[in-house]
């Protein structure tokens, strides 16, 4: 859609995966090499789409949050680097699966779920409706009072009892 | 009053009539050989109250009378040869036209607008009579009717004023008209209608083949102990039940489906329509009042079309069939049952007259309190922000009372009508039980207790539903004050329509030019005047002057949401007018001061005007506007929602997501209203160069009130009062010693010296 000018800091610098390469240092920080000459210590990772497109949309900043480029799609890098990129983002983004829900209730003006996740169960603290998202593909995102996110799959992956209670939800 | 009257009284001018009425009148007031020569007439008396006053010309002076007693008493007067000018001030609802002469104004007559288009005529031919008139001034000129500018007209039939954004007088707009229209638009459902219909009649049908079989239980089977024709007869109600209970669930589904599918298309035919009306129809109207006509008053319609309609429908044919079977039970005992009926109805006819008003009544209340909600509930931080939350209660209070107090009104005379009917009711079943019990008890051959007792069943089942038609008379006005409404909306014109003949513009230069633009959002008083200036493709521009100088307005007539009142606006050499709107618009992006962000994800904002666009696109365009690293700063990325208006985010932010909703569009002109006013200067900095990239070869408005902003603009055009008062670069326009733009800039360096100096 936008004319593709001269590259200046205020364009969007989409990397080559190709050139694209991570590992991981002595203390377990990222370390992001862009071809031969770059290399950028520690880096962090950031999604864009951290909801409808966590694998796409990867912004790579340096330690002061700087931007240095975007990686458009994760399964584009090599194996070996993808995987310390899928790891990172693992840990940045904790992301419960629900595999049950086992109630629903509210009380002190917030929304108690109590669910089984493949992380093992957990009572969630919801404070509203808003918190509760429904994305395009079905999925639905809870967020809990502490900012973390415990994912639902689409209604027609549930069982029976869980999906009653999370249609009341709605 | 006749047709007629109402004729001469909108066009008293163009005839004379007031001239050769009054002519009498003045007789004694007019010097011998005086001529009267125009004549008009005024609703108010000077300095201020209401009342008639006469504006007359003879061919010696001007003069203003009252007309009070026989003759009538001068309170003005002004020789013509000393007049060289007549003036109209616009006041505040009304307005004063003054003689103007050499030295002095003498105010002659003041009137409200509903005088102003015989006055003005009427003005118009004195001037003619000046013998040396002073040139016209520019404002008095008022603009030359110009296409597409509807006039406030009147109504042909009550004379009132039709706003001119209406097409017809709804007070005009009379209930049968308007019932007729709603049953019309019930056509493309005639199917499931009719089937309703008839499974209806079905059931009432049997249902009242209970009457005869009661007579022959009661007459027949009971007398001669037979316990067989007992069975069949108990088999037969049970039949019947069975049968009406069925159809009744069938229909009563069928109808609810119906329901919601004329509530459905309607809803999306007013909002489709009210997708199309102007800018101007929302200046007018309040949010709640509208949201009001999309949601409940598309509701009312529906219980009309769907219920109301066919009990009408169902009730009058149960009439008939009822008095059918009454009729050829015994005739004597059907007339008299039916006395009253002629009475209920005589009475809700009258009743049905009262009832429209109060119902309008009770609407109008609750609009207001729709209106206050959907005005308030928005602006609450403002609310808290200044405390007011107690006001705002007292002033709902005050709403709700009002509609709790229509809605008891209403239902206090609906309730002294029913009880009513009820009770004439009432006194006819006495007389049956009374004169059918006494030919029972007297032997009168043909009568006997089943008789009796199958007619109470039909009687009691006769008033029902009489009872229930004249109810609907309630219901058939809300429909009707519903389909007012909604007809009002639907029966707005768009006012900006695309000419038939309208060009596609796909791709334009970006050239555009102001010819002697003149405009008003309330045509009196033009915020815009006389504009005129011209843009090369490609050029970036700056608009500068104080607030209220008519900047925004000059950027809404590029846009077009809103027809010039004067003069024209070209894009590309073509008059907006003839360009089609959406490809005139798609060719636009714009900031507007005020960013409005949708409830929804930050990516769905920036990409509200091209929702095709990729997610790359929509990065590169926020990057541009500054926007990507602080929407990667949520933690939900660009799937962070904004709330509702954009109130999860500061105002810089949003400005910022604006701005690249803008830029996404790729437009051919860019319009940058107050855009970076609320983010910091080096952002602005970034911004800035970002678009000064973006905006090479395409056409830019930058309005700013922060001057460095436009630095880069290869010129500046400055606006004071709606009009251009200095055009250049910016090197030429600081060069101007007392220009105004100097003075703006030295004004601002000033404030800056002193910010450091304080600092
Ligand atoms: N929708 C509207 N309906 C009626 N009058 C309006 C409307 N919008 C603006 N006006 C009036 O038109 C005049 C010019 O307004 P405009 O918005 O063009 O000013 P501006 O130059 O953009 O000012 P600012 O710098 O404060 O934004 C003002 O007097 C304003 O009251
Ligand atoms: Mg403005």
């Amino acid at each position: 859609m936008l004319s593709d000018e001269a590259p200046a800091s205020s364009d969007l610098q989409i990397l080559d995966p190709r050139k694209v390469r991570l590992e991981r240092d002595d203390f377990q920080r990222l370390i992001l090499y862009v071809g031969i000459e770059e290399r950028y210590q520690p880096v962090r990772v950031v999604r864009a789409l951290p909801l409808s497109q966590p694998d796409r949309w990867i912004a790579f900043q340096d330690d002061e949050g700087n931007e240095i480029g975007m990686l458009a799609r994760v399964s584009d890098l090599e194996p070996h680097s993808r995987q310390h990129l899928e790891e990172e983002l693992d840990l940045v983004y904790l992301k419960a699966k629900v595999q049950e829900i086992r109630n629903v209730a509210s009380g002190h003006g917030m929304i108690h779920w109590d669910l089984v996740t493949d992380l093992g169960p957990r009572l969630v603290y919801v404070r509203d409706r808003s918190d509760v998202r429904p994305l395009p593909d079905g999925r639905i995102v809870l967020t809990d009072v502490h900012g973390a996110k415990y994912e639902i799959p689409p209604l027609d992956q549930l069982d029976e009892r869980s999906r009653q209670r999370l249609e009341v939800e709605m | 009053m006749s047709g007629k009257e109402h004729h001469q009284r909108g066009h008293a001018n163009a005839e004379f009539p007031l001239l050769e009425k009054i002519r009498p009148n003045l007789a004694d007031v007019l010097e011998p050989g005086e001529e009267l020569q125009v004549a008009v007439e005024a609703d108010m008396v000077l300095p201020g109250s209401f009342g008639v006053s006469w504006l007359v010309a003879t061919d010696r002076r001007v003069a203003v009378f009252t007309p009070n007693g026989k003759v009538p008493h001068t309170t003005t007067e002004v020789p013509l040869s000393q007049v060289r000018a007549l003036r109209k001030r616009e006041l505040l609802g009304s307005v004063l036209l003054e003689a103007h002469t050499d030295d002095r104004a003498v105010p002659l007559i003041r009137f409200t607008e509903a005088k102003e288009e015989a006055i003005d005529q009427a003005a118009e031919q004195i001037r003619a009579l000046l013998v040396d008139p002073l040139p016209e001034e520019e404002e008095d000129q008022s603009a030359p009717e110009e296409r597409g500018r509807k006039k406030a007209s009147h109504c042909p039939e009550c004379g009132k004023p039709i706003p001119r954004w209406m097409s017809v007088c709804l007070d005009c707009m009379n209930q049968r008209q308007l019932i007729l229209r709603l049953i019309k638009r019930a056509g493309p459902y005639a199917g499931p209608i009719i089937v309703s219909l008839v499974m209806a009649i079905l059931a009432v049908t049997a249902d009242l083949a209970q009457a005869p079989l009661q007579k022959y239980l009661i007459d027949s089977v009971i007398p001669n102990r037979s316990l067989q024709g007992l069975v069949y007869v108990m088999l037969a109600i049970l039949g019947i039940r069975v049968f009406t209970t069925v159809v009744g669930a069938a229909r009563q589904l069928l109808m609810s489906w119906l329901g919601e599918k004329v509530t459905y298309d309607l809803r999306g035919e007013v909002y489709s329509h009210l997708q199309r009306l102007g800018l101007r129809y929302y200046d007018q109207k309040e949010t709640g009042w509208i949201m009001d006509r999309v949601t409940s008053d598309t509701t009312t319609l529906q219980v009309f079309m769907t219920d109301a309609m066919q009990r009408t429908v169902i009730n009058a044919l149960t009439l008939v069939i009822i008095a059918v079977y009454m009729f050829s039970m015994s005739p004597l005992l059907a007339l008299l049952s039916l006395i009253p009926a002629p009475i209920v109805c005589l009475m809700s006819a009258r009743f049905m007259k009262r009832t429209h008003t109060i119902w309008h009544w009770a609407y109008r209340r609750r609009s207001r309190l729709f209106a206050l909600l959907s005005n308030v509930l928005p602006g609450v931080r403002v609310v808290k922000a200044f405390t007011q939350e107690g006001r705002e209660h007292v002033r709902f209070d005050e709403r709700s009372r009002d509609y709790m107090d229509a809605n008891v009104n209403a239902a206090r005379v609906f309730a002294a009508f029913n009880r009513t009917t009820g009770f004439v009711m009432a006194l006819s079943s006495l007389a049956i039980w009374g004169y059918g019990g006494y030919l029972v008890i007297k032997g009168v051959p043909g009568n006997s207790l089943g008789l009796l007792v199958a007619f109470m069943q039909l009687v009691m089942r006769f008033y029902a539903p009489l009872q229930d038609l004249t109810g609907l008379s309630q219901q058939v006005q809300r429909a009707a004050t519903a389909a007012q409404r909604v007809f009002e909306v639907l029966d707005t014109a768009p006012d900006m329509e695309d000419a038939p003949e309208a060009l596609d513009l796909p791709g334009i230069w970006g050239e555009i030019e102001f010819c002697n633009v003149t405009f008003g959002y309330d045509e009196r008083r033009p915020v815009l005047k006389n504009v005129s200036f011209h843009i090369r493709p490609g050029e970036m521009i700056g608009l500068v002057g104080p607030s209220g100088a008519g900047k925004s307005t000059t950027i809404n007539l590029i846009c077009r949401f809103y027809d010039v009142t004067g003069g024209a606006v070209l894009v590309d050499g073509h008059d907006v007018r003839d360009i089609k709107i959406d490809s005139l618009r798609q060719q636009i992006g714009i900031v507007l001061q005020e960013p409005f962000l949708f409830h929804g994800t930050i990516a769905e904002n920036i990409a509200y005007g091209c929702p095709e666009a990729t997610m790359e696109d929509i990065m590169r365009a926020a990057k541009a506007a500054n926007a990507h690293d602080f929407i990667l700063k949520f933690p939900e990325g660009y799937d962070a929602m904004v709330g509702e208006r954009g109130a999860r985010l500061s105002g810089g932010e949003r400005q910022r997501i604006s701005i690249a909703r803008a830029i996404l569009k790729n437009p051919r002109i860019l319009i940058l209203d107050e855009a970076t006013s609320s983010v910091d200067s080096e952002t602005e900095a970034q911004i800035r160069e970002a678009i000064d990239r973006l905006v090479h070869g395409r056409t830019t408005f930058a309005i700013a009130h922060r001057l460095s902003t436009l630095q880069n603009a290869n010129r500046l055009i400055v606006l004071e009062k709606g009009r251009v008062v200095e055009m250049g670069t910016h090197a030429e326009l600081l060069s101007k010693e007392d220009g105004v733009f100097r003075r703006l800039v030295d004004l601002h360096r000033q404030l800056s010296e002193a910010v450091a100096v304080g600092g």
